[in-house]
């Protein structure tokens, strides 16, 4: 066969080798839930040792590959976003990034055995999915749900996470960050954000009270008084 | 004027869910903020430091026990309300557990039934107002009972009027009916205590985080009401 008619076959096979990797890494919902759930988990392995601090440095990457803070920051800041600056969108971003990193290095404060396992991968539309993961190992199982976007590029990241099926952390923030903007304006809520987040992470962990392993469930699993 | 009042009641009611980022449907804001304080203040000086003495001083199956009967009692509001609700075979179950546990577990001190295949589920006066189609109304807190709106409120009041010790009627039955509140508070608190403690530590607004929070929670309990779960 002549070299002309083979080098362009050629030369597509190796576009297709090189675009390769792309499809092999950009990580399905499901799999990019549970990338971040081992990555959790090696964590709160040592998380001890590391304290506050070093879970925290530990977790920024994972979290910064796995989250899409962007996403999460306007999907919470609502309306408001659009009326913010550029600089104050990337502000509010870098932030809200710090201070929810810093919220899982405060909960994920120790280990006793548990373990994170997917249970169900739900994809809607083809760009946004749901991810059910059981947390078992310390007490009653607790029940998350991961919320992924697709991105541009075909990956998946995580945009909220739902505890027990209904504790969304994007609308909690959504109603705390429309509050403090509308009564006290952008800086009262960077400086809360900021002050926040270096408080959980300059905190002592608190041996007697491992946090995460029933939080949410208890707090509202029934109404305050028995009789309802 | 009493039409005037039930109409405006009605339209509370029937307001449904109407908040927004601009609305938090919550005209009584400062008022709701003023109570919360008197209750947190209750809880910090109070509720936490018996709840805390009594984690300590009594031991875990004890207090598994308490809860079991607690929960127990609670029952037959669980049963009728699953039936308003549409969901006869919830109620069943519901029946179960309280036949089992009353008989097999003493009294209901102990959760046979969940062993028996016969998990615990809540449903509740305000939770079944809900699966109706009726609105929440503007948020309310209310003093001793926590969050609320006009609809869980009616529904509050409405279990304890159907308490099944309001049956023994005059000073027995608020003493039955008081002690099974204070010894509720005293059993959630206990329950709740570090989860409450850690959502306030994180809040950058905990009177916002306790309204959010128990909306979220009242319309995910009402889509269950409605799914039969």
């Amino acid at each position: 066969m002549p070299i002309f008619s083979i080098l362009p076959r050629a030369l597509a096979c190796l576009g297709l080798l090189a675009a390769a990797p792309v499809f092999a890494t950009a990580a399905g919902p499901g799999a990019r839930a549970d990338s971040f759930d081992t990555a959790l988990l090696d964590t709160m392995k040592s998380a001890r040792s590391l304290g506050p601090q070093g879970r925290y440095d530990r977790l920024v990457p994972v979290m910064k590959e796995d989250f899409d803070f962007t996403g999460m920051t306007r999907d919470i800041a609502g309306m408001q976003w659009s009326r913010l600056a550029p600089e104050q969108q990337s502000r509010l971003v870098t932030a809200f990034s710090r201070f929810e990193t810093a919220m899982f290095a405060d909960w994920f404060d120790s280990y006793a055995g548990q373990s994170f396992q997917v249970k169900d991968v739900v994809i809607r539309n083809d760009d946004v999915a749901t991810v059910g993961v059981a947390l078992s190992g310390a007490g009653p199982v607790l029940r998350l749900e991961y919320v992924l976007r697709v991105d541009s590029a075909g990956g998946w990241h995580i945009v909220d996470v739902r505890y027990e099926g209904w504790m969304s952390v994007v609308e909690r923030r959504r109603e705390e960050f429309a509050e403090i903007m509308s009564r006290y304006g952008f800086e009262e809520l960077m400086a809360r954000l900021e002050a926040k987040g270096h408080e959980l992470v300059d905190h002592a962990d608190n041996a007697a009270s491992p946090h995460l392993q029933r939080p949410i469930r208890d707090l509202w699993d029934r109404p305050l008084m028995p009789i309802q | 004027m009493k039409r005037l009042l039930s109409a405006c009641l009605l339209a509370l009611l029937l307001n449904g869910c109407v908040t927004s980022e601009e609305d938090p449907n919550d005209p009584l804001e400062p008022l709701n903020r003023h109570t919360q304080g008197g209750f947190l203040w209750l809880d910090d000086h109070l509720l936490h430091p018996v709840a805390d003495a009594y984690v300590e001083g009594f031991p875990t199956g004890l207090r598994r026990a308490i809860h079991n009967a607690l929960a127990n009692l609670g029952l037959p509001t669980v049963i009728v309300n699953d039936l308003l609700q549409g969901n006869p075979l919830r109620s069943a179950g519901a029946l179960g557990r309280l036949a089992i546990n009353t008989t097999a577990g003493l009294g209901g001190l102990f959760d046979v039934a969940a062993d028996a295949g016969l998990p615990a589920h809540e449903a509740d006066f305000g939770q079944t107002f809900g699966v109706w189609g009726i609105g929440e109304g503007p948020y309310l807190f209310l003093p001793f009972f926590g969050p609320s709106n006009p609809r869980d409120a009616i529904g509050v009041a409405l279990g304890i009027a159907t308490n099944p010790a309001m049956l023994l009627g005059g000073n027995d039955a608020a003493m039955m009916v008081g002690g099974e509140l204070a010894t509720g508070a005293i059993d959630r608190r206990a329950n709740r205590g570090r989860a409450l403690d850690q959502m306030r530590a994180e809040s950058f607004d905990f009177y916002v985080t306790l309204r959010d929070a128990y909306r979220q929670n009242r319309a995910y309990r009402i889509e269950q009401g409605r799914a039969g779960r």
